[in-house]
């Protein structure tokens, strides 16, 4: 009898979803099994892959090959296994400042560049009559929208201005038209974390969706 | 210690003689005269007695005499200077015990030139030759008397001095002309710069004497020197004193003799013969020997011209001089009794052996000592023997008479027995004729009875008449002065002589039977001297004899200091003795300080009484030493358990004022006179407080312990409390309910969300449609895909995790089908580690499955490792970053990479993430080298807003976000039904359900909260 791959993968995967599943009922062994097995081969995969797509081909085969600048990195691989002592753990620091230096450098410059720059202009470019044109937006619709966007940009941002100064009664309290700001603010920061949750109920939703319709195939399959 | 003076101030002992301490200045002889009782001790709280400066310079010490001597000079500087002030520099300061005497006797004799009006007595005048010197008429307008020695203007006064006295200041040059009306042997006193023609020898010695000796007394200044013009008397004086020094032979020619056996008190004295013999005695006397206290105690060999009353006085101790024959014998016993003992200070203690014939048996015995061998002379009477042989054998009997001696009482004077008798009665055997002065009987005189009853100290019993006193002595009375002259000498100078010796031994009670019929000088001779009041009311009643003389009356402070087992038996103040044998007091010899035996005369009871009996009147120059030995109230010692108070010399008397300020200190202090009971200060009187008016007035105010406070005051301690309390006390902390409900609500939900999807999944129903509009997002990237050329490079990013592959494939697929449609070469890429085995599964098992098996070709890079790091290196070199795909094949080698060197060479960059980050990793990281290629981002649909300002700031094409976007794309496919619609109609009834379920609790959470505020305020009201 030939078991094919696919009723395999299939029934395991039906198995593993019941396992998940189970966790409606609350915290159960059936749920930590499934867990702690993809945990597991969700680690052996990585490993797997660190290895046969980071170190081998990136690594040990230039060093194979003769590629001595590879010694470098080799180096602050080493460094940074000795982080696993504490007795040595100094010395992986250098590396680590390598690398926390480089990303930063690399992250800071890519926000600024990338996000910082570019969504201040988003901002102001939707005034911007001939993006609107491109678009096809109207002018009362650009500037509704521009405006929209730049209002809940500075009540976004005002909602996280946090200078107070102190009343006669002694409490503190941030200006007037910054509290008002800020309450405006708290309405936009409230309408976009709804729409991350229905985002993430919508994606939850289409897993789920996607796991029952993998069930009802598995078994279907078997129907 | 009879010869030893104690200071009343530092209480070092002093000779008998010092005027002045040694250690101390302190004055040790109380003041004669005006001044007498200036110098009493002052008491503390005493009110202070209004003085006149003048009266009191005598009583300042001696250093302060000198300082203000100094000022004054300074101050007289302009006036022409005297040789006497140029040659008589003052010592700065005080300096090795000084002889005081010698100053006080001339400042007595200042005070007489100057401020006295006291002229020359007559008799003086008489004896002198001279002119009895007129009152002066005082230049000075202060009360100040110079009492100096060598002052600016003693010299300009001198001219009313008598001569013989002008000469006593040392170191003062006298002139010719001054000089002329004294007599020649009163100019002699002057004669260290006085030619030796001009004045008598014995008295030009006398400042040369002075400068000599170092240790003299007041008697010093009578040292004479050898000068024919001296009489013997004054002569043997200077001679005696030169004795002490020299120990040279008495020249003593043309002294009296009665005056020589005066002066020959030490070993062999010289004498000069101009000086009268009384008065060479009474220098022997003073400048005797040191263990002598006696002016008549040691004796010098007497002229032959001294009475012999009067050569006894001077007999000397020790040696066995040559008696006059004039000298009545009674007197040159009482010269050598104290001459010959070393521990004798007797008046008539010493142990001359007096060999006149003349003298009164009972007064030869007084000349017999302890250490001599008493000559008993045939006259003496049987008495007196036998008090003289009694006191010989004890040792350390005070009183002459105090002895156990029992003299027959046949022969003895009736005056002298009262004597006896009272000694007899007294405790202490100080007096004169103490206790065994029991022979006074009938050979007597009765003024002399009363003398001798008239003991010191004691309280006399006897009532001695005066009616027998004999009419010379009383003449003496009006013509004192003249009394020691040797010429007067009579027979009856027994008489007159006993009752001096009684006198001087008499207390201080004074019988005035006696004083009437005696002059009155002699009178007060037998009055008592110990209070000081008294001493000066006789001394007022002396109106008959000169002040002078009555200043020379001993109040010696010597006396004072006496213990009580010592003390001299109230000496008498003899004022009405002889004015000139007053002053003798002040001449007694020094004590010898190693004195052990206190015979009847050692005791300076003893002699001060008799002295006082006899010099009471004498000159101030006289007087300075010997003071009235009363014992002052201050000098009484204190009674046991308290604290002696303590004493003020004298001379601060001076500077005490006696102004309004002081007159309140001492009313304040009188108000306070109660004795300090406890403490440190016990027994001292005036202690000033604490702190004044520190007592309380009243009782203090006792104050409630009790709260005082409003209601307001107490209901805020309440309310704090409360708090407080509530801090202490736990509060239970009010918990959640557990998740019971919420576990049901949980099942439910599920089972409905199961239920649903299931069935509409298994039903494979198509009830909802699929949105009919495209969002711009979508738009953009459906305008993207389909811009994407075919067969060019396109970059496919999988960043998303294996939970999300429904989603994401969903998503995802609609646009891969647009793409299939012509075909790209695409090249996986992922920098999660899972997502690069999810991109094989998306092209092998997933919706692109038909597609690849349709000759679909792909290459995966695989794993990109770094992050935004491995990005950008991939960015920057797409060759070096991944040269492998995940079959560790070399990527670029590829016909899929064939064209490709860079990031910019690919036509179009897909991401597919289910993460904002790796969306916006891969947008930052791009920026500058995606150029204008168009970048799709197909993300999960909780990132979306994430990724949507990206859309909207143009930095990415196009964003398909979840299974509604897929649905839209996949509309776009020209209407090839795909996962979309399969997962849409559950998604839609999911969606649904969600937002039922949102819109029902959130009603049902609005009607729990109504329910609990209505509740809560149900219970508030």
């Amino acid at each position: 009898m030939n078991i094919s791959l696919d009723l395999i993968s299939g029934a395991l995967s039906f198995l593993f979803t019941l396992l998940i599943f189970s966790y409606a009922i609350g915290d159960n062994p059936l749920f930590r099994i499934g867990v702690y097995i993809f945990v597991g081969v969700s680690a052996g995969y990585i490993a797997s892959v660190a290895f046969w797509q980071v170190l081998y081909p990136k690594l040990i085969y230039p060093l194979m090959n003769g590629s001595l600048i590879m010694f470098v990195p080799l180096l602050l691989a080493v460094l940074i296994l000795m982080k696993v002592s504490p007795r040595l753990a100094g010395l992986g620091s250098i590396a680590m400042a390598f690398m926390v230096g480089v990303g930063a450098a690399v992250t800071i410059a890519g926000a600024v560049s990338g996000t910082l720059i570019p969504q201040v202009m988003g901002t102001i470019n939707g005034f911007d009559i001939n993006i609107a044109a491109a678009r096809g937006v109207g002018l009362i619709e650009m500037i509704f929208n521009g405006a929209f966007i730049l209002a809940g940009t500075i009540f976004s941002l005002s909602y996280f201005h946090f200078g107070a100064r102190p009343h006669a009664d002694g409490s503190m309290h941030r200006l007037g038209f910054i509290e008002i700001m800020a309450w405006v603010g708290r309405i936009f920061i409230g309408i976009t974390l709804g729409a991350i949750f229905a985002g993430l109920y919508a994606a939850a939703l289409t897993a789920f969706i996607e796991r029952i319709n993998s069930l009802i195939n598995f078994i279907g399959s078997f129907l | 210690m009879a010869d030893a003076i104690k200071c009343p101030v530092c209480g070092e002992n002093n000779p008998k003689e010092f005027e002045f301490c040694q250690y101390c200045q302190s004055r040790l002889q109380p003041l004669t005269g005006p001044l007498k009782g200036a110098d009493a001790p002052i008491k503390p709280g005493s009110a202070p007695t209004k003085k006149t400066t003048a009266d009191l310079e005598q009583v300042l010490p001696q250093w302060l005499r000198d300082a203000r001597s100094s000022a004054r000079d300074a101050s007289e500087g302009d006036l022409p200077q005297t040789p006497q002030s140029k040659t008589s520099p003052r010592p700065p300061a005080p300096t090795p015990p000084r002889p005081s005497a010698p100053q006080d006797l001339l400042a007595g004799l200042r005070s007489q030139a100057e401020d006295e009006d006291e002229e020359t007595p007559d008799w003086l005048a008489n004896i002198t030759g001279g002119t009895p010197g007129s009152k002066k008429s005082t230049d000075d307008s202060s009360d100040v008397r110079w009492v100096e020695l060598g002052g600016a203007k003693d010299s300009a006064n001198e001219a009313d001095t008598p001569s013989w006295l002008q000469g006593l200041a040392p170191l003062e040059p006298q002139s010719a002309q001054q000089q002329d009306g004294l007599t020649d042997w009163m100019h002699d006193s002057d004669a260290a710069q006085q030619p030796a023609a001009e004045s008598p020898d014995w008295l030009r010695q006398t400042p040369a004497d002075d400068n000599d000796k170092s240790f003299t007394n007041s008697a010093d200044t009578f040292t004479p020197a050898d000068s024919s013009d001296t009489p013997d008397w004054l002569r043997q004086m200077q001679a005696a004193d030169s004795a002490t020094q020299n120990n040279a032979a008495p020249a003593a020619d043309n002294a009296p003799d009665w005056l020589n056996s005066l002066d020959s008190q030490s070993n062999a004295a010289p004498i000069t013969s101009d000086k009268p013999d009384w008065l060479r005695s009474l220098d022997v006397a003073d400048s005797g020997s040191q263990n002598n206290d006696n002016l008549f105690g040691s004796a010098a060999p007497a002229a032959s011209d001294t009475p012999d009353w009067l050569k006894s006085l001077g007999s000397p101790d020790n040696a066995a001089p040559a008696q006059s024959s004039d000298t009545p014998d009674w007197l040159g016993a009482l010269d050598s009794a104290d001459s010959s003992s070393q521990n004798n200070d007797a008046l008539f203690g010493g142990a001359a052996t007096p060999s006149a014939s003349d003298t009164p048996d009972w007064l030869k015995s007084l000349g017999s000592q302890d250490n001599a061998v008493p000559a008993q002379s045939s006259d003496t009477p049987d008495w007196l023997g036998s008090l003289d042989s009694a006191d010989s054998s004890s040792q350390n009997n005070d009183a002459l008479f105090g002895s156990p001696a029992t003299p027959s009482a046949s022969d003895t004077p009736d005056w002298l027995k009262s004597l006896e008798s009272t000694d007899s009665s007294s405790q202490n055997n100080d007096a004169l004729f103490g206790s065994a002065a029991t022979p006074f009987a009938a050979d007597t005189p009765d003024w002399l009875k009363s003398l001798g009853s008239a003991d010191s100290g004691v309280q006399s019993n006897a009532v001695p008449s005066a009616s027998e006193t004999p009419d010379w002595l009383q003449g003496l009375g009006s013509e004192t002065p003249s009394a020691p002259v040797s010429a007067l000498t009579s027979p009856a100078d027994d008489d007159w002589l006993k009752g001096m010796q009684s006198g001087g031994s008499q207390s201080a009670q004074s019988d005035p039977l006696s004083e009437a019929d005696m002059p009155s000088w002699l009178s007060d001779s037998s009055a008592p001297a110990s209070p000081t009041p008294e001493i000066e009311s006789d001394d007022a009643a002396l109106g008959d004899v000169p002040d002078w003389l009555k200043a020379a009356a001993p109040q010696s402070s010597i006396y004072d200091d006496l213990p009580l087992a010592q003390q001299p038996a109230a000496p008498v103040e003899s004022s009405d003795a002889p004015d000139w044998l007053n002053a003798f007091k002040s001449l007694d010899p020094a004590p010898p300080v190693q004195s052990q035996s206190s015979s009847t005369f050692d005791s300076d009871s003893s002699l001060g009484g008799s002295s006082d009996a006899l010099f009471t009147d004498m000159p101030d120059w006289l007087s300075g030493s010997v003071e009235n030995p009363a014992p002052s109230p201050a000098s009484e010692p204190p009674a046991e358990g308290e604290i002696e108070a303590s004493q003020l010399p004298s001379w601060v008397q001076a500077m005490r004022p006696v102004d309004t300020g002081v007159e309140q200190i001492s009313a304040s202090s009188s108000e306070q006179k109660q004795l300090e009971a406890r403490g440190a200060l016990a027994g001292l009187q005036g202690v000033l407080p604490a702190a004044p008016g520190y007592a309380p007035t009243s009782k203090p105010k006792t104050y409630s312990l009790k709260l005082q406070a409003t209601d307001e005051q107490l209901s805020q301690a309440a309310l704090l409390e409360r708090i407080l309390a509530a801090e202490a006390s736990p509060v239970p902390i009010a918990s959640f309910s557990t998740l019971r409900s919420s576990r049901v609500l949980r099942w439910s939900l599920a089972f409905v969300f199961f239920a649903v999807v299931f069935a509409i999944l298994f039903l494979r129903t198509q009830i909802f449609s699929l949105p009919v509009g495209v969002p711009f997002e979508i738009d953009g990237a459906l305008k993207a895909v389909q811009s994407i050329p075919d067969g060019a490079p396109v970059l496919v990013a999988f960043d998303y995790e294996p939970a999300r592959v429904g989603e994401m494939e969903a998503a995802a697929a609609p646009m891969f089908d647009q793409m299939a449609l012509r075909p790209p070469r695409f090249t996986f890429i992922s920098t999660n580690a899972n997502s690069s085995i999810l991109a094989e599964r998306f092209m092998i098992t997933g919706p692109m499955a038909d597609h690849y098996k349709n000759g679909l070709q792909y290459l995966n890079l695989g794993y990109l490792p770094g992050g935004q790091m491995g990005i950008r290196a991939f960015v920057q070199n797409p060759r070096a970053a991944t040269p492998f795909d995940v079959t560790f094949t070399r990527a670029w080698d590829s016909t899929q990479l064939k064209d490709v060197n860079s990031f910019s060479n690919f036509a179009a960059f897909i991401i597919i993430t289910d993460s904002a980050d790796s969306a916006r990793a891969w947008i930052e990281q791009t920026t500058f080298e995606r150029g204008s290629m168009p970048v799709v981002v197909i993300s999960s649909a909780q990132s979306a807003p994430m990724i949507q300002p990206y859309y909207d700031s143009g930095q990415i094409r196009g964003l398909v976000s979840g299974l509604y976007g897929g649905a839209i794309f996949e509309q776009n496919n020209a209407g090839r039904p795909g996962t979309a619609r399969i997962y849409w109609d559950a998604y839609s009834i999911g969606m649904l359900i969600a937002a039922l379920l949102i819109v029902g609790g959130g009603l049902w959470n609005l009607f729990l909260g109504s329910r609990d505020r209505a509740a809560a305020t149900r219970e508030v009201k």
